[in-house]
C-alpha cells in the first residue's frame, strides 16, 4: 500500500487503522471491544489459511455467519487471500448453501460453530464442497506474500432476488464500494463523531456496509448486536446506553419497537441524529409515531438503496421535513453526490410527476450479475442506467417517492425473497404438486409477508392436511430460516396460469385478497 | 362458542411447523419463534378465532397457554 496516497480500496483503509493505531477499537460485539489490530491481523491467520488450502485469486467463498467477530475475519479473511466472499444467510440451511455454492462455483462454504451459529454445523454442512467451520484454530504466523488487492477486483458477491425471481449474485468491485461509501458519508453527513448502534444483519447490504464499513472507515465508534435479539427494545437500550447517534433498520424493526415489549419503560433516545429507515415500504404512521413516542421529531430518515448500486442512493435530507404525498407515500429524499436518478415508461424516460421504473446512474453501479450475461444486459438501460425493478416517481424538485416495484419479489421483515427460494424448498415434498409464493400486507405491524399456496397431488387432496402443513412450514424454515405467514393447501390445478403453464402471480395475490380463491373452493386448509 | 386449548395448540402447531406442542412451551426459547413469527401467529389466532388481541397483549404472551387463556377470554 502507498502509505502517503489516498486508499484505492477498503483493505487499505483497516491496514491503515491498524498500523497507525494497533489498539484502537474498530467495534463492540455485545459489549466487547474488538480493536482494528485484532481484526486486521484474524483476517490475515484466516487469509493464511486460505491460502495453504490452495485458495486462488478471484476464487468465491461463501460465508454463513452471524453478527460478531468471526463475520469479520472470515470475511476480510477471504479478502486478503484475494478471493471474494459471497455473504449467506447465516440460518441458511445445507441445501440452500450448495445452491448458493453452485450458483457462484464457489470453492469453499465457511459456516459459523455450533456454538456461536444460528444452526448446528450437522444442519448447514453441505454436500460435496469444502468446509470450513469459523473459529478452528489458525495459523500464527501471517503469510507474507498476501496479494495486493485491485480496484477493480470484485470485492464481494450479494445474492439477491432478481426480476425473474432467481437469486443473482451482485457483482461489488472495490472501487464501486469504496465510492459508496463515501457517497453515503457526504449524502448523510456522517462524520467520526457519529456512534453507530445496528442489530441489522451484516451479511446484507444495509448492515455490512453502510452500519459496519462505514464507520471502520471513518473510524466511528460501532455498537454492533446480534440480530436475534430477545427484544427490540434491546435495540433501543443500546442507544440509550451508548449514546448513539447514527441507527438504520427496515420499517418492520421500528414497528416492531414501538408495538412490541417498549411499552414497560421509557428510552431517552435523545441522542440520535439519524434513525435511517429503509429496505422496504416507509409508513407515515411509523414516522409519526416514532417521532411522538421518543420525543425525537425530524431524526427519523426515509431512505432508498438497492445491492445493485452497492446499496446507498437517496435518503430525506437532515433537518428537513419528511414529505408524504396525497396518496400516502413516503418520500425518500434526494440522491446522494454523483448519483442521477431518471424514471423510465414504456422504454422512454419521463418527465417529473410520471411513475415509472426507477433508473439509477452512479460510479457505485454494480458491473453486473455473477455469471449471467442475460440478466447482466437486461439490468442495464441507455447509458449506464441501472434499472432498479421499483416503481417511483421525482417530485418537480428531484426528490424521489418509491410507490411500488416491477419484480415479483417478497420483502420480509426488510428481506428480500425471491418466490422460487421459498417454493424450492417444498417442491421436492412427496404431496406437492405445485406450489406459488406471494408476498401479501394486509396492512398490520407484520407487514408483507410470505403467503405459501400449494397444489397437492391428486392422490393427497383428501390427506392429513395439518401434517402437511407442519412439514411444509418445517421445509421452508429449514431452507431459509424464515417462516411463512401463512400456507394454504389446494387442489390440483388451483393456481392461476398462464396458458403455456406459468404461474400468474399478480392474479393468486389479487384472488386471494379479494376473498376469490376461497369462495371458488380453491383454499382446502386451513379454514381461516 | 367455547375455544378449547387444544384448538389454540393445533393452530401455534401448524404456524410454527412443529411436530409437538405442549401448553407449556414458551413461543420463543421453546419454539424459536422470532418476533415476525408472533406478529404471523396473532394475524393466525384473529382470522380463525374472529377475535383482536392488541398491542398491550401482545408484550405479556410468552406461552402457549397464556395465548390460550387470551383466546379464550375475547372468544
Amino acid at each position: 500500500m502507498n502509505a502517503m496516497g489516498s486508499p484505492s480500496n477498503l483493505l487499505e483503509v483497516l491496514e491503515r487503522h491498524a498500523v497507525e493505531r494497533l489498539d484502537r477499537t474498530a467495534y463492540h460485539f455485545e459489549g466487547a471491544p474488538h480493536s482494528f489490530g485484532e481484526l486486521w491481523h484474524e483476517a490475515g491467520r484466516f487469509a493464511t489459511a486460505l491460502r495453504a488450502r490452495g485458495l486462488e485469486r478471484g476464487d468465491r467463498v461463501v460465508l454463513a455467519i452471524p453478527n460478531g467477530p468471526d463475520f469479520f475475519t472470515v470475511f476480510y479473511g477471504i479478502q486478503r487471500a484475494g478471493g471474494v466472499p459471497v455473504p449467506a444467510f447465516p440460518r441458511s440451511g445445507a441445501r440452500r448453501l450448495e445452491r448458493l455454492a453452485a450458483r457462484c462455483t464457489a470453492s469453499l462454504v465457511v459456516i459459523a460453530s455450533s456454538e456461536v451459529g444460528d444452526r448446528t454445523v450437522e444442519e448447514q454442512t453441505p454436500a460435496g464442497i469444502d468446509l470450513f467451520v469459523a473459529g478452528t484454530p489458525l495459523p500464527d504466523a501471517i503469510d507474507p506474500t498476501l496479494p495486493e488487492v485491485r480496484p477493480e477486483e470484485l470485492a464481494y458477491l450479494q445474492y439477491t432476488s432478481g426480476s425473474t425471481g432467481e437469486p443473482k449474485g451482485v457483482e461489488v468491485r472495490h472501487a464501486a464500494l469504496l465510492t459508496n461509501i463515501r457517497q453515503m458519508i457526504a449524502g448523510m453527513e456522517i462524520t467520526a463523531s457519529d456512534v453507530f448502534v445496528s442489530w441489522l444483519p451484516v451479511h446484507h447490504d444495509m448492515g455490512l456496509v453502510l452500519m459496519t464499513m462505514v464507520p471502520l472507515y471513518l473510524g466511528a465508534p460501532l455498537y454492533l448486536l446480534p440480530t436475534r435479539l430477545r427484544s427490540p427494545g434491546n435495540w433501543l437500550a443500546e442507544i440509550e446506553r451508548r449514546r448513539g447517534t447514527f441507527t438504520a433498520a427496515p420499517d418492520f424493526a421500528y414497528r416492531l419497537c414501538l408495538h412490541r415489549g417498549t411499552a414497560s419503560r421509557s428510552y431517552d433516545l435523545s441522542s440520535l441524529r439519524v434513525a435511517l429507515n429503509a429496505a422496504e415500504p416507509v409508513r407515515k404512521t411509523t414516522l409519526e409515531e416514532f417521532a411522538g413516542r421518543f420525543g425525537v421529531p425530524g431524526v427519523m430518515r426515509p431512505a432508498y438503496g438497492l445491492a445493485e448500486a452497492t446499496v446507498g442512493v437517496s435518503m430525506c435530507r437532515l433537518g428537513s421535513e419528511v414529505r408524504v404525498d396525497d396518496r400516502g407515500f413516503v418520500s425518500v429524499g434526494y440522491p446522494f453526490p454523483d448519483i442521477e436518478i431518471a424514471l423510465l415508461a414504456s422504454e422512454q424516460l419521463v418527465e417529473a410527476g410520471e411513475i415509472g421504473e426507477i433508473l439509477v446512474k452512479s460510479p457505485a453501479n454494480t458491473t453486473g450479475y455473477w455469471s449471467d450475461p442475460e440478466a447482466s444486459r437486461e439490468l442495464f438501460w441507455g447509458a449506464g442506467y441501472l434499472r432498479t425493478g421499483d416503481l417511483g416517481y421525482l417530485a418537480a424538485d428531484g426528490e424521489l417517492y418509491v410507490v411500488g416495484r416491477t419484480k415479483n419479489l417478497i420483502i420480509q421483515g426488510g428481506r428480500n425473497i425471491a418466490p422460487k427460494e421459498v417454493e424450492e424448498a417444498v417442491d421436492s415434498l412427496p404431496f406437492v404438486r405445485s406450489s406459488a409464493a406471494v408476498g401479501i400486507d394486509r396492512g398490520g405491524d407484520e407487514g408483507e409477508q410470505v403467503y405459501l399456496f400449494v397444489e397437492l397431488r391428486k392422490s393427497s387432496a383428501t390427506g392429513a392436511f395439518a401434517e402437511m402443513t407442519v412439514q411444509l412450514v418445517e421445509a421452508v424454515h429449514a431452507h431459509l430460516g424464515l417462516r411463512p405467514g401463512r400456507v394454504y393447501l389446494m387442489p390440483a390445478r388451483g393456481l392461476p396460469r398462464t396458458p403455456n403453464g406459468k404461474i400468474r402471480y399478480p392474479e393468486l395475490r389479487g384472488r386471494y385478497l379479494d376473498g376469490d380463491l376461497r369462495d371458488a373452493g380453491l383454499l382446502l386448509f386451513p379454514s381461516y | 362458542m367455547a375455544v378449547t386449548v387444544e384448538e389454540v395448540v393445533e393452530l401455534v402447531r401448524l404456524q410454527l411447523g412443529r411436530g409437538i406442542v405442549r401448553r407449556s412451551d414458551r413461543l420463543m426459547e421453546d419454539l424459536g419463534a422470532d418476533s415476525a413469527d408472533i406478529l404471523n401467529l396473532i394475524v393466525a389466532v384473529e382470522d380463525r378465532f374472529g377475535i383482536s388481541i392488541d398491542e398491550e397483549d401482545l408484550a405479556r404472551l410468552a406461552t402457549v397457554d397464556e395465548l390460550a387463556r387470551l383466546v379464550a377470554a375475547r372468544v
